[in-house]
């Protein structure tokens, strides 16, 4: 079955979740009507070596948090590198403020470094959709993200990089350390501790996708791999939309996992405004947030997302299966067949093809 | 002369010498600096880089130690160019461009001895007061040096070859009354976290640890570096004819606390 719409890593994944619902069902054919209805994901054009990093901010009152991972970027061994800055920054003098602190730092990087400002100010948090912007602007093949509170090493995305470059995969993760901030006085910030994140291994997908270890600069994406996925964090969700991608991303793609050294640092300042880590939480109630999370894909190509969040989901259900029980089993593969069901219904031609091959779910 | 810069050069890379060059370049802003390049190569191919770079150049023609080659800087600083404070900098750091300016700042306050900056982003645990930035000891990474402290307490010991020379310096401008600090918005991008493992800068250490075991008359501690030293294969130094520090010194000194030389915030 041809499936250039899906891309043949979703598709895989979508065969093998018709198939966990029902082993007789005609996947196949399910698959390639699913193909021929879905819109087409907009690939841009990119520039084949060039890594991207989008650095999303906030406020005039962060900049020191972000003068800290601008100085860390431009310290990075990655060349050609792209720093996208996106600022939602809403003060008078603003976008001039910026401007001048990323011409700095572009400057001390040296050669083959280029800064972008995309500047949408803003009151209300708007950090999906600040990433968004920042990711249609960039032009780089390779794709990463920074808040502007956290900070990566020197070697963090030449590593990721190379780890792409050397297999198949269409991402990379990397460790990260979690580190202890305190509010200095004067504003600046005191390291009170550092430790391994997660605290301990195994640093394998399952683990770390599943208790949302994975802050959103941990990893680097090709894009050209992942044309069947289109890169939008949620707007809509206040928080949590950086895990809602993550998820997307792990359902249909297996990534490169660099379990070395931690390379990057997640900050956790004393002042309560980090996006609070998932912590284990029973199966079900993790499944119904994975699939409010990565459902949510605003402003376009909803029953494309959709699909890929049912393979979301069917994914963390087929990780978690030897823990869970028979009856929380069929309790899942109800709960995805009626998921699957919902999404599917606005493309007629796949639902009525669906509905045949699940009959016999009863 | 405001300040001056000083660079102990060893074997770097051209990437290097270029990458600091263009950071001390952005950090000078309107300090009336001068920079000081010493190269213990044994040979000058770093030569054209640093002229590119401007400052002037020496090769002493042997490598003679970072404490010794910092002290010949710092002699030709603070004499012949009359250098008010002198910043010892690390070939494979970069300078934030705030960086100087935040040192000269801290290096403002009545009796300042030894200001180091923060190491960025990874920095050493030993701690800090976050409103003085007073600290046990300062590293040598990015380190200024007030013309008083010099002109009281000298430089380093240059029987340091590397490493601990910076702790022993410390250790003694806290026993002459002057301050050892570090400046949390001085940030010097310094990853040292890769070099940590390797058994040669650990044995490097030890024998610097050793020397400054004996010194401060901890034989406790100056028997683990040697234990150390012989479970690794290597000799340990034999004990040198020295002097030993004052009693102000001693009280200055740590030695509970294995390398760190104070206690560590993780």
């Amino acid at each position: 079955v041809s499936a250039p719409t899906l891309g043949p890593e979703l598709a895989t994944r979508l065969r093998a979740l018709v198939r966990q619902l029902d082993p007789d069902a005609d996947a196949e054919a399910v698959v390639a009507e699913l193909a021929r209805r879905l819109p087409a994901a907009a690939v841009p054009s990119l520039s084949p070596d060039l890594l991207s990093v989008v650095v999303r901010h906030h406020a005039l009152d962060r900049l020191p948090l972000l003068d800290e991972a601008l100085f860390s970027l431009a310290c990075s061994e990655h060349r050609p590198l792209e720093i996208v800055l996106a600022s939602q920054a809403p003060e008078p003098g603003a976008r001039e403020r910026l401007d001048a602190l990323l011409a700095r730092h572009v400057a001390l990087a040296g050669d083959a470094v280029e800064g972008r400002l995309v500047h949408a100010p803003s009151g209300r948090d708007e950090r999906g959709r600040l990433a968004n912007l920042g990711a249609a602007a960039a032009r780089g093949r390779y794709l990463a993200f920074l808040d502007d509170d956290d900070v990566v090493y020197p070697g963090h995305h030449a590593g990721l990089v190379a780890a792409l470059r050397g297999g198949e995969a269409a991402w990379a993760i990397g460790r990260a350390r979690r580190v202890d901030v305190a509010t200095a006085p004067g504003g600046g910030l005191h390291v009170r501790a550092k430790a391994p994140w997660p605290p301990a291994d195994p640093f394998t997908l399952p683990r770390i996708a599943r208790d949302n270890h994975v802050p959103v600069h941990a990893f680097v994406l090709d894009r050209e791999r992942l044309r069947g996925l289109r890169v939008a964090f949620s707007e809509t969700l206040p928080r949590q939309e950086d895990y809602a991608l993550l998820l997307r991303i792990a359902a249909v793609f297996r990534p490169a996992i660099v379990a070395g050294p931690p390379t990057c640092e997640y900050r956790f300042r004393d002042d309560g405004s980090n996006t609070t880590p998932v912590a284990g939480a029973p199966l079900a109630a993790r499944l119904a947030r994975a699939w409010t999370w990565s459902a949510t894909a605003e402003p376009i190509a909803r029953e494309r997302d959709a699909v890929q969040a049912l393979a979301s989901m069917a994914e963390l259900a087929a990780l978690d299966a030897p823990a869970a029980t028979a009856g929380a089993r069929d309790e899942l593969r109800y709960r995805l067949a009626d998921r699957l069901n919902a999404a599917v219904k606005r493309l007629p031609g796949v639902h009525a093809l669906l509905k045949a091959t699940l009959a016999k779910r009863g | 002369v405001e300040l001056a810069i000083g660079v102990v050069l060893y074997r770097n890379t051209v990437a290097q010498v270029d990458r600091l060059a263009r950071s001390v370049a952005l950090a000078r802003g309107a300090l009336r600096c001068e920079i000081f390049w010493l190269d213990n190569s044994p040979d000058d191919r770093l030569r054209a880089t640093v002229g590119a770079a401007g400052g002037a150049y020496a090769r002493p023609g042997e490598n003679v130690g970072f404490g010794a080659g910092h002290n010949r800087l710092m002699a030709h600083a603070f004499g012949e160019r009359a250098a008010s404070a002198y910043v010892c900098v690390n070939p494979d750091a970069v300078l934030h461009p705030d960086c100087l300016a935040e040192l000269v700042r801290a290096a403002a306050a009545p009796r300042a001895g030894l200001v180091e900056a923060r190491q960025f982003p990874d920095e050493h645990p030993k701690p800090y007061d976050p409103a003085t930035g007073d600290t046990p000891w300062c590293s040598g990474c990015v380190l200024l040096v007030t013309r008083a402290l010099h002109a009281a307490v000298g430089g380093f010991d240059e029987r340091f070859f590397l490493y601990c020379e910076d702790v022993d310096l410390s250790w003694r401008a806290r026993a002459a009354g002057f301050t050892t600090r570090l400046a949390p918005r001085a940030l010097a991008h310094h990853v040292a976290t890769r070099r940590a493992g390797e058994q040669r800068m650990r044995l490097a250490m030890l024998r610097s640890a050793l020397l400054l075991a004996w010194k401060y008359g901890d034989a406790a501690f100056a028997e683990r570096c040697a234990r150390e030293l012989r479970e690794a294969g290597a000799r340990p130094p034999p004990a040198p004819e020295l002097k030993q520090a004052s009693p102000a010194e001693r009280a200055a000194a740590d030695f509970a606390h294995d390398l760190d030389f104070a206690e560590v915030r993780w």
